[in-house]
C-alpha cells in the first residue's frame, strides 16, 4: 500500500521536474492533482479512525461534549495546511500566511463554545475560593 | 486511479512545451500564449472533479 503512494509520488515529482523549468503552471497544475489524489486515497482511513474516535468519546461520555468541534477543527487544519503548502510551494508566502491566519481564526471562532465551558468553570472556581 | 491523471497532465505540458519551443523557432511567437493558455485550461479541467470530489470528501469525512 505504502509502496504504491510512494510510487505515485516519484513519478508526479519526476513530472515536476520536466514541467518546472518552463512550464510552471502546469508544475502547480500536476502537484494539486497529485495533492489531491493523495489526500483522496488516505480519507477513507482517516474516517475509519475519526468514526473510532467518535464511538470512543461516545461511551466516555464526560459533560462537555466537544468531539464534534475537536473533528471539525481537524478538518478545517487539514484543509489549510493543503492549501497553505501549496501557496508556499508556488512561491506565494504572502498568501500562504494570511491564509493560515484565516484558517486559525476560523479554527478559533469553532472553539468559542470551549472557551465559554472553561469561562464557567473558572468563574464557578474562583467564586468558591472567595 | 490517480496515476493516469499524472501522467496525462505530465503529456500535456510536455507537448505545450514542445509546441512553444516549435512555435518560437518558426517565427510565430504569438500563439505560444494561445497554446500556453489552451493546455493549461485542458490541464484544469482535467484536474477538477479530483479537487472537487475530495473537497466534498473532507465535507462529508469532517461534517464542515
Amino acid at each position: 500500500m505504502i509502496l504504491k503512494i510512494a510510487g505515485a509520488c516519484l513519478i508526479a515529482v519526476l513530472g515536476f521536474m520536466l514541467l518546472k523549468k518552463d512550464r510552471a503552471d502546469f508544475a502547480f497544475v500536476l502537484e494539486v492533482c497529485t495533492t489531491a489524489g493523495l489526500l483522496l486515497f488516505i480519507l477513507p482511513y482517516m474516517e475509519n479512525l475519526i468514526d473510532l474516535f467518535l464511538q470512543v468519546s461516545d461511551t466516555v461520555k464526560i459533560n462537555f461534549d466537544f468531539s464534534e468541534i475537536l473533528v471539525k477543527v481537524c478538518g478545517i487544519a487539514l484543509v489549510a495546511r493543503l492549501v497553505c503548502e501549496l501557496c508556499k510551494d508556488a512561491g506565494e508566502q504572502a498568501l500562504a500566511v494570511k491564509f493560515e491566519l484565516a484558517a486559525k481564526v476560523l479554527i478559533l471562532i469553532n472553539a468559542v463554545p470551549v472557551f465559554k465551558a472553561l469561562y464557567g468553570i473558572l468563574s464557578a472556581f474562583v467564586e468558591n475560593l472567595l | 486511479m490517480e496515476i493516469d491523471v499524472i501522467f496525462k497532465i505530465a503529456a500535456v505540458g510536455i507537448i505545450v512545451a514542445v509546441l512553444n519551443q516549435i512555435l518560437s523557432r518558426s517565427g510565430r511567437d504569438e500563439y505560444t500564449m494561445i497554446t500556453t493558455i489552451a493546455g493549461l485550461i485542458i490541464a484544469l479541467m482535467m484536474i477538477l472533479p479530483y479537487v472537487s470530489t475530495l473537497f466534498s470528501y473532507i465535507r462529508s469525512v469532517f461534517d464542515l
